[in-house]
């Protein structure tokens, strides 16, 4: 279950932080259009937060040493997913981008 | 070196990387088997009798007990292995004192116990897991220190490799998720540094740990200006660093009833939350004197990245005194000791350790998709050299997966009554590996590449089916009987092929551009002057 | 005689890699024999925190190595250290016997 949430907060968090980029940010809406900066800047900010909330999460529940140990191994698998994702399945993630639209 | 400080820091990239790059590919493929260094013993050893049910500690006690009394009388040392989820069988083992009349030399046997009847189980003769992971740093054929010296050198080059690569790498951030697949150097460039910069921490952690593991072996001047010289004083010098911090208590069992069932019996009380890995026996005296006897329980499930806790009872001043192990004693001592257990991995439960052997993989990959990049780039003025090459990499890349697979056929093919069996498991690998190099040598490189990647994609398929013709276990038995290391090694292996199939698959396509690129090659370039 | 471009560029590169390789274990061996010395605390502890050192150094002298402009200035920076911290330790030996 912390396994669990672990992997989807850090999925959240690193999806957030690739569509701050613009490059994913064309791939995964499909435009041109360069995301506009207070926008980006909400993705980064908010990226990095979940980040550190994942972080905060695994050392709550695994402690110190082990905590970061778990940390840094999930983001590499969900980093090398969300890779992977982003140049086959970019359409995946647009569901991130329809809910933070108002 | 170079005229810009980038320009200097990519040339010692590029170098740093090349030298060792086949030797390191070898240690990180190795290295990452090793993290499943028990389900491959447990494969390896397909005779073992599974525990499935929890069977009472106290009954595979008095199991192991008659065992060893009949077998190791005189042994020195006492080892009862309980059944654990990474080992779900009762093992027992016991050191052997040197016995100058027999012409015996001290010398640790093992044995594994069916716990239904309470006999031993024969299990043939294998190199195991265990033999696989050492590859990684004694280099099997040479001598030992020159294997840790030649692993440790690679390593340092691995570490600036790492730190160049970072340096060089301008947009780290900005190209941390990127990957264009079908642009040729491109892509492999892209997939470097996916393979490189994701599991970067992993990768920094075990190279370092790798370096520091070995380090007085390396550094061996320092400690004999520091320390002292001499094989001695250097010994000394371990164990005085590996001092533990000890917690002392007493007990309420009278010291003329100190025996492995009372200290059971106690631990079990105290300890209720932890389960018992190890029971053991210390200075054995063969005369069953527990005056200087120590018996130690060793429990799993300890806190943070430690493996397990020592618990040793013994008798001091006519009274049983607990020992307890609670952390070394100097702080560098401790974060050694952190390093060692971060790059042993020994903490890590299935999820934690199925992330460790993936980076792993990705750290080989990483290595294999530099030299791969090596090569395009210097495919344009195809010479010979560069074809020999890429013919090695060929033969080391796919090569050693093979030559790995070849471990395990051979230990499930040659004939159990064979002597020196364990020693030919592994020159069968090495065999193998050489026939691999040698294929590669005498084939094109694109029909070296394809036909290894299909020949890896085979051999690994075929080895369920082999494990099924050879043993009783077969996917669908090992699936009933809950024998769930059989199953996950058999699975994995398909998981292997299925890879290597895809990989071979896609090989066509992807070949067509270095092909289309030395084609334009053959036209002068101005750069070079050719 | 006259050396061709690529004998220079070849040489250049032999030496640079021996005054990485072999200059760096000399530097980073007495680097850490000098922390062992001069931490304060126990000896142990000293002498491993400057082994775990040690490789820090030398990743770091390789570097440096192969960015200096010109071989002999890498070698002369990695030849006049190690003579310093040799004649330190030397000096601080002296002191402590």
């Amino acid at each position: 279950m912390e396994i669990l949430s672990q992997i989807s907060l850090q999925l959240l968090g690193f999806t957030l932080l690739s569509l701050s980029l613009s490059r994913h940010y064309d791939q995964v809406i499909n435009s041109v259009k360069r995301p506009s900066k207070p926008i980006v800047w909400t993705l980064r900010l908010s990226g990095y937060g979940i980040l550190l909330l994942a972080i905060i999460q695994g050392i709550k529940s695994w402690g110190l040493a082990l905590g970061l140990v778990y940390s840094f191994a999930t983001a590499t698998l969900v980093a090398t997913l969300l890779a992977m994702l982003l140049t086959y399945k970019p359409h995946y993630l647009t569901f991130i981008f329809v809910r933070l639209k108002p | 070196m170079k005229s810009t400080f980038r320009q200097s820091m990519a040339w010692l990239h590029t170098w740093a990387g090349f030298t060792f790059a086949w030797l390191l590919f070898f240690i990180f493929i190795t290295g990452s088997l090793g993290y499943f260094e028990n389900e491959i013993d447990r494969w390896m050893k397909p005779e073992i009798v599974v525990v499935n049910e929890t069977i009472d500690d106290v009954e595979v006690f008095n199991l192991a007990k008659q065992q060893l009394n009949t077998l190791a009388s005189h042994a020195d040392k006492w080892y009862i292995a309980y059944p654990t989820t990474r080992d779900p069988f009762i093992k027992i083992s016991w050191l052997a004192l040197a016995n100058a009349e027999l012409g015996i030399s001290k010398q640790w046997h093992e044995e594994y116990l069916d716990p239904y009847t309470g006999n031993i189980t024969p299990t043939r003769d294998t190199s195991g897991g265990e033999t696989l992971y050492r590859l990684h740093y004694n280099l099997h054929y040479v001598p030992i220190v020159v294997g840790y010296l030649l692993t440790s050198l690679a390593s340092l080059f691995m570490l600036i490799g790492l730190v160049t690569g970072v340096i060089i790498h301008k947009k780290i951030f900005i190209e941390f998720f990127t990957f264009r697949s079908g642009k040729g150097l491109r892509s492999w460039l892209d997939i470097h540094n996916v393979f490189s910069v994701l599991p970067l921490p992993f990768h920094l952690m075990i190279t370092y740990s790798g370096l520091i593991l070995l380090m007085g072996i390396s550094f061996s001047p320092v400690i004999d200006a520091t320390y002292g010289e001499g094989r001695k004083l250097h010994r000394q010098f371990y164990d005085v660093s590996q001092t533990e911090n000890k917690r002392f208590d007493t007990t309420n069992i009278p010291a003329v009833d100190l025996s492995l069932s009372t200290v059971l019996l106690d631990a079990k009380q105290r300890y209720k939350n932890n389960n018992i890995s190890f029971l053991g026996v210390i200075d054995r005296s063969p005369n069953n004197n527990t005056e200087q006897m120590g018996f130690e329980v060793w429990l799993d499930g300890s806190e943070g990245i430690e493996f397990a806790t020592l618990i040793t009872y013994r008798v001091v001043n006519g009274q049983v005194q607990i020992e307890e192990s609670i952390g070394k004693k100097y702080s560098a001592g401790k974060v050694y000791d952190v390093l060692e257990h971060l790059h042993e991995g020994l903490f890590a439960g299935p999820y934690l350790r199925w992330l460790y052997f993936i980076s792993g993989l990705l750290g080989a990959a990483m290595i294999a998709s530099g030299m791969i990049i090596w090569v395009k780039k210097r495919q344009k003025n195809s010479t010979r050299l560069i074809n020999l090459i890429d013919r090695v990499n060929a033969a080391v890349i796919i090569g050693l997966p093979i030559a790995i697979a070849a471990y395990f056929w051979s230990n499930r093919l040659l004939p159990l009554e064979m002597v020196n069996r364990g020693a030919w498991e592994l020159h069968s690998l090495f065999i193998v590996f050489t026939m691999c190099i040698c294929f590669c040598l005498v084939s094109r490189p694109a029909k070296a590449w394809k036909n290894m990647l299909w020949l890896a994609a085979a051999i690994y398929a075929f080895l369920p089916i082999g494990n099924m013709l050879t043993t009783e276990h077969s996917l669908l038995s090992s699936a009933q009987e809950g024998d769930w290391l059989m199953l996950g090694f058999d699975v994995s292996v398909l998981v292997f092929a299925s890879c290597f199939a895809v990989a071979a698959a896609l090989f066509k396509k992807e070949h067509i551009a270095p092909e289309h690129t030395s084609e334009i090659s053959k036209k002068p370039h101005p750069e070079l002057g050719t | 005689m006259k050396f061709t471009k690529k004998q220079i560029l070849v040489s250049n590169v032999t030496c640079r890699v021996l005054i990485a390789l072999v200059g760096g274990y000399i530097l980073s061996s007495l680097s850490a024999i000098l922390i062992a010395l001069l931490l304060p605390g126990d000896k142990i502890n000293s002498i491993i925190t400057g082994l775990m050192l040690s490789f820090v150094i030398y990743t770091v002298t390789v570097i440096v190595v192969f960015t200096t402009k010109t071989t002999l200035r890498a070698g002369a920076i990695v030849f006049s250290l190690c003579t310093l911290m040799y004649f330190f330790y030397h000096y601080l030996n002296g002191i402590t016997v």
